[in-house]
């Protein structure tokens, strides 16, 4: 198990680096460049101005020169600056959307989490029933409304039509009335936590609501898939005959059971819901990561872009890792060397 | 349920509280759809050009001189604006018809930084050193390779240009002037370092260096964290206390600012005031219809959503939106360079682009896209200059003219309806920039327009920083684009070269080519002799009426040849709440036309501010809320 | 999700299928969503005649004003957009471009990926050299005319490759540009072309890359895999169409010219492919790798079928049911896939009508009229919805031990 674990952590180390050429390459290969944006801001700007800064940012270099550079540069944590934003892409990206993005990846999978297997379980329990039949119908419109369909209209319907029709209505959740606060001012101290935790929780409402709906429903279908599976074994029906109790048999026997697959496809999920999360960043326009890389693309400081989207690959190979490793330590049946 | 009856009740307080700020308070929160990348220490916007850096700045440095609302120039920290009656201004000939102009200053006395220290000629003298240091990436070169400094004690110095344009006593020096001062004091001791460092360093070959240096420079005294630490001191009527990223920054009144004591004392006055950053525009709205903004800053919103139904039913009794005037021109510009496509499409006959003028229907457009707030253009002189004639010839929608000239340069119907000549289709590219909804609309109208007098328009839109390149827009003579939709922003000082081949009296040359570098904003090769004769001349007449002259004639040759199809003129739009006074602009106030260029008389009239500017009367001004 | 399923060789019988689909009818919500597709196939097909106004037409004269925005009514079914143009035409031909970029993208996926899977789950564990020439098995010693047929040889078959895949790419622009004008029969073209020209391109790569270096292809597609697996496919699929939509880039010039103006369209489709391949060659290598070793694979290879036989006529076969389910959700995976990526602008471009730049354009006018979003957000997702359930139909009806 171990080494099978360092194995796999090496096997990351190739594949960032193959991931960080290809997407070097494409943002290489796009044209425009920074110096541009100068010379929109200043049209009285020379040529040789221009070509002194393309010289500063080294782009009058051939690609994989400039992509060595990058890597050695990017391996002691510096990522360049970013145009956009006058700041280091690395604080952008690390310091400030990172969190950003799995503050709000890291709700909705709670709040996904919290619903789907107490829900799924009472589905089970309660097979071909209404409310059964009522949970697996939802569940199958959750699992098809496209988050940016389903965020849009939470928008519509919270900050146009609710506010229009009821007066007096808070008209914010949506996402900025209350602008949240960075967590740099907890720590310097010129924000109380709880104010922080306030102004998150108002800005997150939607999105997260928005973005856990898939997961949500596919994980619910799956409990209620796996807690009928379980309950359907021989121990089970050993259990019942021995006279215990339904609710022992539930939750000490079935429960247990039927966890293990789903936390597979939890692990297995998480790149799924960074992937939501750039979409859903982007119709809430929340600060994040998948937001960055947009308006990086857009406004061509792909500094910025390399930075989050090598962030985002290491993410995905982590819990691409983690999700098998969890497998292993559910399931005693799987060994792995 | 009980959950969610306490989040709602959570929600209302919130409101409620956010509502009753402002006057109860005297505090004033300012939307912004836009976040600057650094504040004060940038004082020759090397790092950051932003529209909201300067509105904002707007609050923090003091000018020597503005532009008020009126387009007329207000001393601030100086005792008065030069000119020839009080003896400060002088013009001397210096040959091949170009000027001198000396400009004597004087310093209000008593003026102090926040930090107490006083504000002295050191201080303009720092600005100078620094923009003149070498290799320094300005972004207005031509203004600082023409003016120089002469300081003469502690409150006196004179400012030179040479040569001098018109405009330099009047647009120049208030544009430039909230950045002529900046505190040395502070900034020096690291400037000396920063010049040690550079010693050495030769402007050719170590640009990279030096601008890495005076990058750092800058963004040392300018960053976040800087101004957070409180060490930063401001001229201005305001000082900032707390700049919190993606959210807001605060900033309360300066009581070391002195210059201009508002009518009945700065305690009448708004105390604190608030930039609330919010990214999204439709959030922004949302936040307005909350209650939670007292006004909006020039650029946050846009005219669909300042007419929008939500925001103008809501506003009786609450607030004002106002569209005002901004001489901005939106226009299609046509590629005019003698390459063979120019010649199949003849966008080189005159006719042709007068006719696909004619082919348009702009009067209808602004009525439908802008509810008529946004007048349409006829020249590239906006109706706000006062340069502007409106005795130029006109092209109302009329495509059956359109179709006559066409005919008569020799285009006929082809069997798809689309125009032929000499076997080549009338069809071309129609370039703008992607995600401005306003301009990809536009865009898909006139298409449908040009289609029925038989021209194939299609559209090729990419982001503004793709298509601004230098290898796009500056590249006209290399077929990259043969029409191309944006605006250029002009200011009080118009001079011509936007359509210049050649300026007669300096000899630049603005149309793009690879002799020049691709240098010039004359990007479509529209060559008219007459033309730059009469604006090279305009731009140093001094004489007023002469100079209205010399443009009248300019604009009436420009818009017999239509060299560019001219659109209209944009309007900025904010929203500011009742009771709110002076929180007023016009096209050309602070020179760059946002308002808050008087931050130190705006207030709430019912906590004793004396309303002294009405919105409503300012030309080309509208309320949209009634 | 893969299906393990090693299934007993079942003869290839009516009955088969006529027992699926009596399953198949017993689920009513995917008899109701086989009955929405097959509806929405013919909108896509029949929206020149179904469509009661042109959809990029604009009213041009008389008061602009009160023509844009209109609430629904009997003239207008869904109103009327920013522009004037009728929303329920903009619905109809909206869904044509769905149905394109859906079918083709699943289609052309599924050919790539159950080729690759195939192969991989077929050859896995047997390095092979695909092409060797005549004088592979011959024992005489013949370095210069071997190297000489080598050359002759590569040269001939690159060439034809070269004009196959050229010809088919030239006539999928054709196809899309006919299809999109309204004309007949233009969709075949498009699917054909798309189908045969990256055929041909991925067959030559894997055979130069195999002749070559003798590598098993199973490592090489699972480390592949694997490695694309990692790389979010969300945020590439942008960087990927701002390529190659760029106009102003060599590679988004190249792809205009080749393309023509079509290009949006058949970019969208090559950049969802990209991705999309990988589900079912995965699918297709899991089964074959599991089916291969049963008796009825070594009794065909006993009685001396050829390896193309054995792995087309007696593999393929098998892995039918898992294949249709996956192909069916990959064409609402697709078809969600491109609403994205023209929601956020790398996809569709205006005026072609598609749901997700219609949505896109709609959230712009949230305020001032909010009635846009409804139609193409319900259209989305109902399509989706659909696909999903008539995936589930099929999964019940064909491969009901494999339900979760």
């Amino acid at each position: 198990m171990f080494a099978y674990t360092v194995r796999r952590l090496l096997q990351i180390i190739p594949l960032m680096f193959a991931a960080s050429i290809v997407i070097f390459t494409l943002l290489a290969l796009q044209p425009g460049d920074p110096t541009d944006e100068l010379r929109q801001a200043n049209p009285r700007i020379t040529q040789e101005q221009l070509e002194a800064l393309r010289h500063a940012y080294g782009l009058d270099q051939p690609i994989y020169i400039r992509y060595f550079k990058w890597l050695g540069r990017a391996l002691q944590g510096d990522f360049g600056q970013s145009r956009q934003y006058a700041v280091p892409a690395a604080q952008k990206v690390f310091g400030e959307r990172l969190p950003n993005t799995l503050i709000l990846s890291g709700s909705a999978f709670l709040l996904a989490l919290c619903v789907a297997i107490p829900v799924g379980i009472f589905s089970a329990v309660r097979q071909y029933s209404l409310a059964d039949n009522i949970v697996t119908t939802l569940t199958f419109l959750g699992f098809s409304v496209p988050v940016f369909v389903l965020g849009i209209f939470l928008l519509y319907t919270f900050a146009v039509w609710l506010p229009d029709k009821i007066p007096g209505f808070p008209a914010f959740p949506p996402v900025a009335e209350v602008p949240y606060t960075p967590f740099s001012e907890v720590r310097s101290g010129t924000t109380s936590f709880w104010i922080f935790l306030r102004n998150w929780a108002w800005n997150l409402v939607l999105p997260v609501v928005a973005l856990s709906l898939i997961q949500m429903a596919s994980w619910t279908r799956f409990m209620r898939g796996s807690m009928l599976e379980v309950l359907n074994l021989d121990f089970v029906r050993t259990a019942r005959s021995k006279g215990l109790s339904e609710r022992t048999i539930l939750y000490k026997h079935a429960l247990r059971n039927a966890l293990i697959p789903i936390v597979t496809l939890v692990g297995l999920s998480i790149p799924g819901v960074l992937a939501g999360a750039v979409v859903t960043e982007s119709v809430f326009s929340y600060q994040g990561m998948g937001r960055l890389i947009l308006d990086s693309l857009i406004s061509k400081d792909y500094n910025v872009a390399m930075a989050a989207l090598a962030m985002l690959a290491l993410i995905t190979a982590i819990f691409n890792l983690v999700a098998d490793l969890l497998y292993a330590v559910v399931d005693p049946r799987i060994r792995y060397s | 349920m009980k959950r969610w009856s306490k989040f709602t009740v959570l929600g209302l307080s919130l409101v409620a509280g956010a509502a009753l700020a402002g006057p109860s308070d005297n505090s004033l929160i300012i939307g912004a759809s836009q976040e600057p990348t650094v504040l004060g220490g940038d004082f020759l916007n090397v790092i950051s050009n932003q529209v909201i850096k300067t509105e904002i700045e707007q609050y923090l440095n003091a000018p020597l001189t503005t532009l008020n609302l009126n387009s007329e120039q207000i001393p601030v920290l100086v005792t008065e604006v030069p000119s020839e009656a009080n003896k400060r201004l002088r013009l001397t000939d210096i040959g091949n018809g170009k000027r001198r102009l000396q400009l004597d200053y004087t310093l209000k006395p008593g003026l102090k930084w926040s930090d107490g220290n006083d504000i002295s000629t050191d201080d303009v003298a720092f600005v100078f050193e620094v923009a003149k240091a070498k290799g320094m990436a300005l972004v207005n070169p031509d203004f600082w390779s023409r003016v120089s400094l002469q300081v003469k004690d502690k409150q006196n110095f004179t400012v030179t240009f040479e040569p001098a344009y018109y405009y330099d006593a009047t647009v120049s020096m208030a544009g430039a002037s909230p950045n002529l001062i900046a505190p040395s004091h502070l900034m020096r001791p690291e400037w000396e370092k920063v010049k040690a460092a550079t010693q050495n360093l030769s402007p050719d070959k170590d640009a990279t260096k030096l601008n890495e240096l005076y990058r750092n420079f800058f963004q040392q005294f300018g960053s976040q964290a800087f101004i957070n630490s409180g060490k930063m001191v401001w001229s201005g009527p305001f000082k900032v206390t707390r700049w919190s990223a993606n959210n807001a920054i605060e900033m309360v009144r300066n009581p070391n600012f002195t210059a201009i004591t508002p009518q009945g004392g700065a305690d009448k006055y708004v105390q604190k005031v608030t930039f609330r950053i919010i990214q999204n525009t439709n959030s922004l709205l949302v936040a307005i219809l909350g209650g939670g903004i007292d006004a909006t800053e020039a650029t946050s919103i846009t005219g669909d959503q300042a007419r929008s139904k939500q925001l103008l039913s809501r506003a009786p009794g609450r607030y004002d939106v106002w569209a005002v005037a901004n001489p901005t021109w939106e226009h299609i510009d046509i590629n005019k360079f003698p390459i063979q496509q120019v010649k199949d499409l003849t966008f080189d006959d005159k006719r042709t682009r007068q006719a696909l003028l004619y082919a348009i229907n702009r009067e209808a457009w602004v009525k439908a896209f802008f509810d008529g707030a946004e007048p349409v253009a006829n020249s590239w002189v906006a109706n706000v200059n006062p340069l502007f004639t409106d005795n130029v010839t006109k092209y109302p929608y009329n495509p059956e003219k359109a179709k006559q000239l066409l005919a008569a340069v020799g285009w006929k119907p082809g069997p798809d309806g689309v125009l032929v000549r000499n076997g080549k289709r009338f069809e071309f590219e129609l370039v703008t920039t992607s995600g401005n909804s306003v301009r990809e609309r536009t865009q898909q109208l006139f298409i449908e327009q040009w289609k029925q007098v038989g021209i194939s328009v299609k559209p090729n839109n990419a982001p503004s920083a793709v298509v601004f390149a230098d290898n796009f827009i500056q590249r006209g003579s290399e077929g990259k684009w043969m029409t191309f939709m944006f605006a250029w922003t002009s200011s009080l000082g118009e001079d011509g070269s936007l359509f210049q081949y050649k300026n007669t009296i300096t000899g630049t040359v603005n149309v793009p080519t690879k002799e020049n570098n691709y240098a010039g904003q004359n990007i479509g090769d529209w060559r008219n002799d007459e033309f730059d004769k009469l604006t090279s001349q305009g731009s140093i007449e001094f004489d007023e009426a002469k100079r209205k002259q010399l443009f009248a004639q300019a604009q009436q040759i420009w818009a017999e040849d239509v060299p560019a199809l001219p659109l209209r003129f944009r309007s900025n739009y904010y929203v500011t709440k009742k009771d709110l006074v002076n929180y007023v602009g016009s096209a050309y106030s602070g020179v760059n036309g946002y308002p808050g260029w008087n931050p130190w008389e705006i207030g709430w009239a019912s906590r004793g501010a004396v309303k002294l500017y009405d919105q409503t009367k300012v030309s080309g001004s509208t309320n949209l809320a009634k | 999700m893969a299906v393990q399923a090693p299934s007993i060789p079942q003869p290839r019988s009516q009955t088969l299928w006529a027992l699926a689909w009596r399953r198949f009818r017993k689920h009513k919500l995917a008899l109701a969503a086989l009955v929405y597709v097959c509806l929405l196939i013919a909108v896509a097909l029949f929206a020149p005649i179904l469509a009661p106004y042109d959809p990029t037409a604009q009213p041009l004269s008389g008061d602009l004003a009160s023509q844009y925005f209109q609430l629904p009514s009997a003239q207008h079914w869904l109103g009327t957009d920013e522009l004037g143009r009728d929303v329920f035409s903009r619905i109809l031909y909206g869904a044509r471009i769905e149905m394109l970029v859906g079918f083709t993208a699943a289609l052309v996926s599924l050919f790539i990926g159950m080729v690759l899977g195939i192969l991989a789950g077929y050859f896995s564990g047997r390095p092979f050299r695909f092409y060797q020439g005549p004088l592979a098995q011959g024992s005489s010693w013949q370095p210069l005319g071997f190297a000489l047929w080598r050359v002759i040889s590569w040269v001939i078959f690159y060439g034809l490759l070269y004009f196959i895949a050229d010809l088919a790419w030239t006539l999928a622009g054709d196809g899309v540009r006919a299809f999109l004008g309204g004309e007949r029969g233009g969709h075949w073209f498009a699917l054909l072309g798309l189908v045969v020209s990256w055929g041909a391109v991925l067959a030559a790569g894997i055979w130069g890359l195999f002749a070559k270096f003798g590598l098993d292809l199973d490592v090489v597609l699972s480390r592949f895999i694997d490695f694309i697996l990692t790389i979010p496919s969300l945020p590439l699929l942008l960087v990927l169409s701002a390529l190659l939509r760029d106009s102003q880039g060599a590679v988004g010039q190249w792809a205009q010219a080749t393309l023509g103006p079509a290009a949006s369209v058949l970019i969208i489709i090559t950049v969802l492919v990209i991705f999309g391949w990988i589900s079912t060659a995965r699918l297709v290598r899991g089964a074959v790798l599991s089916l291969r070793e049963q008796d009825f694979v070594t009794a065909a290879q006993a009685l001396g079928s050829s390896e193309v036989r054995v792995m087309f006529r007696h593999l393929l076969p098998n892995v039918t049911a898992p294949l249709v389910i996956n192909t069916t959700l990959e064409v609402g995976n697709a078809i969600l896939s491109e609403s994205i990526l023209s929601y956020l602008g790398f996809g569709i471009q205006e005026p072609v009508p598609s749901w997700g730049n219609m949505l896109s354009r709609a959230q712009d006018y949230l305020f001032s009229a909010p009635h846009l979003l409804f139609a193409p957000g319900i259209m989305i997702f109902l399509t989706i919805l659909a696909f999903n359930y008539l995936g589930d139909g099929l999964r019940d009806a064909l491969d009901p031990r494999s339900r979760l």
